[in-house]
């Protein structure tokens, strides 16, 4: 390797690394996206499922905001166990919402027709409205963990310009 | 073998299930009302005769004597027995219900006119009835068994 050789070299590779750093960290941001997607769409159908056994006279003396405490601290912890960006969360809980709203809109317009599911929908899922709240905590406290597991700051770092 | 961070987050997916179930575990822990905490009586049973024959009515009082309130849904009522002016007893099964949609606070009470209303020709003397109250959860309470007697004149 001549003089201009190791110059090219020395020029060329790091931007290399660079590039396949930022394409890797490119695919790792979409997977974390894509399986955050996933994540609040089954976490928004069983949420909707266990809203739906509220309903039952058996539970009707539970207060229904333990059953909202419940959901959201559900929402929380599943996405700080399974995201670990704020965006991720957040996408995750307005997924979730979504899920459980399509949930509960489907159940109600297959078994009393779509008008009555239309009126009731509304009243019945207030508390879908605060999932993307609560997982863009879970998102950070998840972004946290992350980084005291493995040391690395999520923080891009500045260059100085001297 | 699973690693710390796997461990950690499967155990955060089994703290939001058992965080979820927690609600439906709350009847279990909160208060609960037998039926010995449901008093109830039966007063100023009175036939009133129309021209299909006569209707029983009365006032069913129900005290709750429960730490918590009472939300009560339904009064079922079992008539199984008719005991005539003439001392002879017939075996009946006259079922009624009256929806009563109502809550009685803890240490409170209630009063419910209720009217039988599968009619007699003959007023019997006295009746034999089981009383059941259908809480809001469901459950079923059968607070009074016994004899109603339908000749008590009541005061001016």
């Amino acid at each position: 390797m001549n003089d201009l050789q190791l110059r090219l070299w020395l020029l060329t590779t790091p931007e290399k690394i660079s590039k396949r750093r930022r394409a890797g960290r490119k695919a790792e941001r979409i997977a974390e996206f894509e399986s955050a997607v996933i994540v609040g769409v089954l976490l928004g159908g069983a949420l909707g499922a266990l809203q739906l056994q509220e309903a039952i006279p058996r539970w009707s003396q539970v207060p229904e905001s333990l059953f909202v405490i419940a959901h959201l601290a559900a929402v929380l912890l599943v996405t700080t166990a399974l995201t670990e960006r704020v965006r991720a969360g957040l996408l995750c809980g307005v997924i979730a919402s979504i899920s459980q709203f399509l949930t509960l809109l489907g159940f109600y317009a297959h078994s009393y027709g779509i008008v009555v599911s239309i009126i009731v929908i509304p009243l019945q899922s207030l508390r879908i409205l605060t999932y993307p709240l609560a997982g863009v905590i879970g998102g950070y406290i998840g972004n946290r963990i992350a980084e005291a597991w493995s040391g690395r700051s999520s923080r891009p770092i500045r260059r100085v310009n001297r | 073998m699973v690693s710390r961070s796997i461990r950690i987050k499967i155990a955060f997916i089994l703290l939001a299930v058992l965080v979820l179930f927690t609600p439906f575990l709350y009847p279990a822990f909160s208060c609960r009302i037998e039926k010995e905490q449901l008093r109830t009586s039966v007063g100023s049973p009175r036939w009133i005769v129309g021209s299909e024959g006569g209707i029983l009515t009365m006032k069913i009082t129900i005290q709750n004597t429960a730490g918590c309130d009472a939300n009560i849904e339904l009064l079922q009522f079992t008539m199984y027995r008719l005991i005539n002016p003439d001392n002879t007893t017939e075996d009946v099964s006259l079922n009624d219900s009256q929806a009563v949609h109502t809550t009685i606070p803890a240490g409170g009470n209630i009063t419910v006119n209720f009217a039988f209303e599968q009619p007699f020709k003959v007023g019997p003397r006295a009746v034999l009835v089981r009383i059941a109250i259908i809480l809001q959860d469901g459950s079923s309470l059968e607070v009074f068994d016994g004899a109603i007697d339908t000749t008590v004149r009541q005061k001016p």
